[in-house]
């Protein structure tokens, strides 16, 4: 199979709407209704593609890494396009980023994965797939219909850096696997963002999600640790612009459904969190033991609440096993 | 303190030379170089009754330099500057000499000695050799790329002055040359033998060179005073190169302490000898003397500022400022700040256990703090240890000084297993001590070798069951080669085998086989035999007479029984067999047929007992096992590589994941044990460590784990503060419980283990 869609299907049970963590956020987020579309729609959406690799390790490298960031994000919920081999053409991408634009909507959020070799002659990066190129200034071009307020364009390959400034655009976030147009080698970077969805370590808040900011830092210092472990120059320095912190490419722990009874811990877990939030933009003007009193009190009530959420889980029905993880992909 | 170049792409003149502040002729001038500017200038005597009027009348001699600088003869205007101190305008005048004498060789001899005095070594050994290539018999341009050999201690230099002394065995320069490369390696009655002429010669200066020689030989033989001191002062009073020569020997021997002494002697007679001020303050840092080093070096920069060796360690120690020093009774750590915290406690327990461990076996435990001091870039230190970078080993130790690469400074692809490589150094601060810096060579670094193999962090885990060659530790392939090929030294020329190299990789072949020698030893004569060795050493002897002493037999008959030691040793051992099998085993992996790889791979064991360097029969093995579903011989193969002193990371840490499998937790805490030592600047390895050492019912030394990982500053900060908070409230001590956890939920407030940790801490 060349063309993957794959509806991570959120199938909301009416009361299995948001996880317990996540809701707070998005609650506090105007671009992200409270609840979700009842009837299962996805509120994001996905594209990978992998390129072409031109020799057997990097094809089966790409291969994985496409297999693993649309896998990942899947089971977060999102609606995910994976284009390899001959569909990930520049027809197939431009059709595919179509499909997008048509149905998703302001609120939605939309990620691009381009995972394999790219090029940069000076002028223009293009991205080397089956037939003709696209180049950055087509994907641009492409994404230009899709209304999504945020967008993610993750670019791991070489001369990635080159797309930067082409795709940049206001709610969109770019990652580039290099700094500029002229960092050639073949890039790493793909496969440390690959190892990044399946590192509980990458969730640095523990709140069993990694965004798309956590797990391009990650990817960013186990790049950086791997040429300095071989005392080699550096081919590559990936590139962050924007905000990637509320994508979420990966979970480390399936969600768990909210029960309607639950709904008032799962608030009140939440005002903790905002609490504690606050509590920590004061930090300057508290001495360190007022800061870590008033710490401890919160974090502990919301230990509590935590716990008694985590009992009256334990009490309750077992959720159906083929529901796969709820649908926070966006937060 | 800033300091720029390194070197001088053309040679210049310390400023105060050139303002003609008065240093006497002498000053700028080796005694190599004098005897050389002697030695051409034989009939040319303008320059040289100028020189030898420094003697009686330095003042006299500068005046007559200067009217040399009126000279029609360009060359010897050259020589004028240069003895004034204007190496610059030397430079020019040399250039413009060549050029207009094109077929003088001469001229280019004496610009290429003035490149050497300025530490341009290529230049000068270029210059040399263009005028070999105008005149083949040039003595003079020989001789001068025999000190260029001998400073970089090739065993060519030996061949070039023997070829000189075949023609005139009385040549006065050659025959210095002759003593000094023989006093190198510590043959003092050829030394001897070789400054019969020069101690007769007519000129001065290669008389005084002849006695500062000679001198030293008293020296190294412990018969001080030496009478020569007295006479060679009585010629010259400001002669502070004869104490200079002397400390060249007491420090390629590593009696720093000596060395210092003597360099002391050397400006204090003569306060503008910037080498022996360079020399002195390099060696003061080689004892942990790092102030007065600094000073000393620093007037030796404002003195020659064009000294590469001065200017590069100096700048090291500009460096060096922000780095802490961790300080006990038993341990000095001079360390990078980054690294301080994770590997402080490993240091120290290397240290003190290799300290007890090793002086117990030889019947010296150093009662003085061991000074430690780790490098992050391989090229501090190199500079650090000789003043340039480009050095190939991995550590060194001055005495109680030891210098060494950081595990960061090199990649454990490569093969650098830093753990052991202390253990090795601190052999060496053992066999240093206990013969107050006599041991030889070949025999410090054999202790240190064997050491690493029997006791070191990395030593070799034997089975009683094991025979033939697999009883003993693998050695690298190409030293049972050299045995096969009648290319080990005797022992009593062993010290060649690392001073004088004549062939690529001997060194390294050295070191095994001095390894080899204690081991053979040890197995022979008993591991009191090697500390008999010692105190012979100590006691002035030199390697033929210790090993007699100590073994009660004659040196032959100990080379006659070693050779047969090593023939039973490497017995079945096939080096071309092992090589063939392991290319095949690597073969039928890539191909995924593991049945064949794993056909091969064993019969590389077969060939090459406990291979366990890069690449390893085993690994292969393991892999090719769990290819074919057997797991249980996966483990066996890597416990294997694990026992024979494998460290490679991947291996290490599929075993230990697959002892956890297999339930043998004590054997995967050993293993993890070498990984963390291995990696201990790893955050997955020492957290690992940590946790399984807190299973193990161990929370202190799991503390010790989490502190190092948080200390490398964990891309999951969160998580390494819980961890650090679980180990202190095992131990019960719940503040620093409290604050850990309550820093890793102030990162992640929704982290589940610690808000349970959090309650269980304030129940």
């Amino acid at each position: 199979m060349t063309r993957r869609t794959l509806l991570g299907a959120l199938i909301a049970v009416a009361a299995c709407i948001l996880g317990s963590l996540g809701q707070a956020a998005e609650s506090q987020d105007p671009a992200v209704s409270a609840l979700p579309e009842a009837k299962g729609r996805p509120q994001a959406r996905m594209l990978v593609v992998t390129g072409l690799g031109g020799e057997p390790d990097y094809a089966r490298a790409f291969a994985q890494q496409g297999d693993a960031s649309a896998r990942h994000a899947e089971a977060a919920g999102a609606a995910v396009t994976l284009l390899t081999e001959e569909a990930a053409s520049r027809e197939g991408i431009r059709d595919a980023i179509e499909e997008i634009a048509r149905e998703s909507n302001e609120t939605d959020k939309v990620v691009v994965q381009l995972i394999g070799h790219g090029t940069f002659d000076g002028e223009h990066y293009r991205f080397n797939v089956p037939g003709p190129d696209p180049t950055a200034e087509d994907l641009a071009a492409w994404l230009k219909p899709v209304n999504a307020k945020r967008q993610l364009a993750v670019i791991a390959t070489s001369a990635s850096g080159a797309a930067q400034g082409v795709l940049a655009r206001e709610g969109r976030a770019v990652i580039t696997a290099t700094r500029h147009g002229r960092e050639r080698n073949a890039s790493l970077f793909g496969g440390f963002w690959a190892d990044a969805l399946d590192a509980p370590s990458a969730d640095v808040d523990k709140d069993q999600r990694i965004s798309g900011e956590e797990a391009f830092r990650f990817a960013e210092r186990a790049l950086a640790t791997f040429y300095e472990d071989r005392q080699l120059i550096a081919t590559e320095h990936p590139r962050l612009e924007g905000d990637a912190g509320s994508f979420i490419v990966a979970r480390t722990a399936p969600g768990e459904p909210v029960e309607p009874e639950l709904l008032h811990l799962v608030s009140r877990v939440d005002e903790l969190t905002a609490a504690i939030d606050e509590l920590k933009s004061d930090r300057r003007v508290l001495t360190d033991d007022d800061y870590f009193d008033k710490l401890q009190d919160l974090l502990l009530e919301l230990a509590r609440a935590d716990q008694e959420l985590k009992m009256r889980r334990e009490d309750a029905p077992e959720p159906d096993a083929h529901v796969p993880f709820r649908g926070d992909f966006a937060r | 303190m800033t300091r720029r170049a390194r070197r001088s792409l053309t040679p210049r003149a310390p400023r105060n030379q050139i303002s003609g502040k008065s240093k006497g002729v002498l000053r700028r001038f080796g005694p190599t170089l004098l005897a050389a500017l002697a030695a051409v200038s034989a009939n040319a005597d303008p320059v040289a009754e100028c020189r030898d009027l420094g003697f009686s009348d330095p003042e006299g001699s500068r005046n007559c330099f200067r009217d040399l600088l009126a000279d029609p003869s360009t060359a010897l205007r050259a020589e004028a500057a240069w003895a004034l101190g204007d190496i610059q305008l030397a430079n020019g005048l040399f250039r413009s000499a060549t050029k207009s004498a094109p077929d003088d060789a001469v001229v280019r001899v004496r610009w290429g000695e003035l490149f050497l005095s300025t530490y341009q070594v290529a230049d000068a050994e270029a210059l040399f050799a263009e005028a070999l290539a105008i005149d083949p018999d040039n003595v003079a341009a020989k001789l001068g790329l025999a000190r260029v050999a001998l400073g970089r201690f090739e065993a060519r230099a030996m061949g070039i002055v023997e070829s000189v002394l075949a023609g005139d065995p009385d040549h006065v320069e050659a025959n210095l040359l002759a003593a000094r490369l023989a006093l190198q390696v510590g043959d003092t009655e050829r030394a001897r033998e070789s400054l019969r002429s020069p101690l007769v010669a007519e000129d001065l200066l290669r008389r005084l060179e002849g006695m500062a020689l000679a001198a030293a030989i008293d020296h190294m033989l412990g018969s001080v005073p030496s009478a020569w001191e007295a006479k060679a002062l009585e010629i010259h009073p400001r002669y502070g190169e004869l104490f200079e020569t002397v400390a060249h020997f007491y420090v390629i021997t590593r009696r720093y302490r000596e060395a210092i002494a003597q360099l002391t002697r050397a400006v204090a007679i003569d306060p503008e000898l910037w080498s022996a001020h360079a020399t002195l303050g390099i060696n003061l840092l080689r004892v942990n003397r790092f102030d007065e080093g600094r000073r000393t070096l620093t007037l030796a920069h404002d003195g020659d500022p064009y000294n590469v060796e001065v200017v590069n360690t100096l700048r090291l120690l500009d460096s060096l400022d922000g780095w802490g020093v961790l300080a006990d009774d038993d341990v000095i750590l001079r360390i990078h700040p980054a690294e301080s915290r994770a590997l402080a406690s490993y240091v120290k327990r290397l240290v003190t256990d290799a300290v007890a461990t090793v002086g117990e076996r030889y019947g010296f435990v150093p009662d003085y703090p061991v000074v430690v001091e780790l490098y992050p870039r391989h090229q501090d230190f190199a500079v650090r240890t000789s003043g340039l970078p480009g050095i190939g080993v991995l550590g060194v130790a001055f005495g109680d000084v030891v210098l060494m690469d950081s595990p960061s400074a090199r990649s454990v692809v490569e093969g650098f297993d830093w753990a052991s490589a202390l253990w090795h150094e601190v052999a060496h601060v053992v066999t240093l001590g206990a013969t107050n810096n006599l041991v030889s060579r070949w025999f410090s670094e054999g202790v240190s070798v064997f050491e690493e193999w029997q006791t070191g962090p990395s030593r070799f885990r034997g089975t009683e069951t094991a025979e033939g060659a697999a009883r003993y530790r693998a050695v690298p392939i190409g030293v049972v080669k050299a045995h096969r090929e009648a290319e080990l030294l005797p022992i009593a020329l062993l010290d060649e085998g690392f001073i004088r190299p004549t062939y690529l990789g001997q060194v390294m072949v050295s070191y095994t086989q001095a390894g080899l020698v204690c081991e053979f030893i040890a197995h022979a004569y008993g591991q009191a035999a090697l500390s008999r060795i010692l105190d012979a050493y100590r006691d002035g002897k030199d390697t033929v007479g210790s090993l007699e002493a100590a073994l009660d037999t004659t040196h032959h008959a100990v080379d006659e029984a070693f050779e047969a030691y090593l023939d039973d040793r490497f017995a079945g051992v096939d080096p071309a067999t092992y090589e063939l099998a392991m290319q095949e085993a690597a073969a039928a992996a890539s191909k995924g047929d593991w049945a064949l790889a794993a056909e091969a791979a064993r019969r590389a064991i077969a060939a090459y007992p406990n291979a366990a360097g890069v690449p390893s029969p085993y690994p292969l093995l393991a892999r090719a096992e769990a290819g074919q579903g057997n797991p249980a011989a996966a483990v066996d193969a890597l416990f294997e590589y694990w026992r024979a002193g494998g460290r490679s990371p991947n291996a290490l840490n599929r075993l230990a994941g697959a002892l956890d499998d297999a339930q043998r937790h004590e054997d995967a805490l050993a293993v993890r044990r070498s990984l963390a030592l291995t990696l201990p600047l790893a955050v997955e390895t020492r957290t690992q460590l940590g946790d399984d050492l807190l299973e193990a019912g161990q929370p202190r030394e799991a503390l010790l784990e989490y502190q190092a990982v948080l200390s490398l500053e964990p891309h999951d900060a969160a998580d390494a503060h819980y961890r650090l908070a679980r180990a202190y409230h095992r131990l019960n001590e719940s503040e620093d419980a409290r604050r850990h956890v309550l820093l890793a939920l102030e990162i992640a407030p929704r982290f589940q283990d610690a808000l349970s940790l959090l309650l269980e801490i304030n129940q």
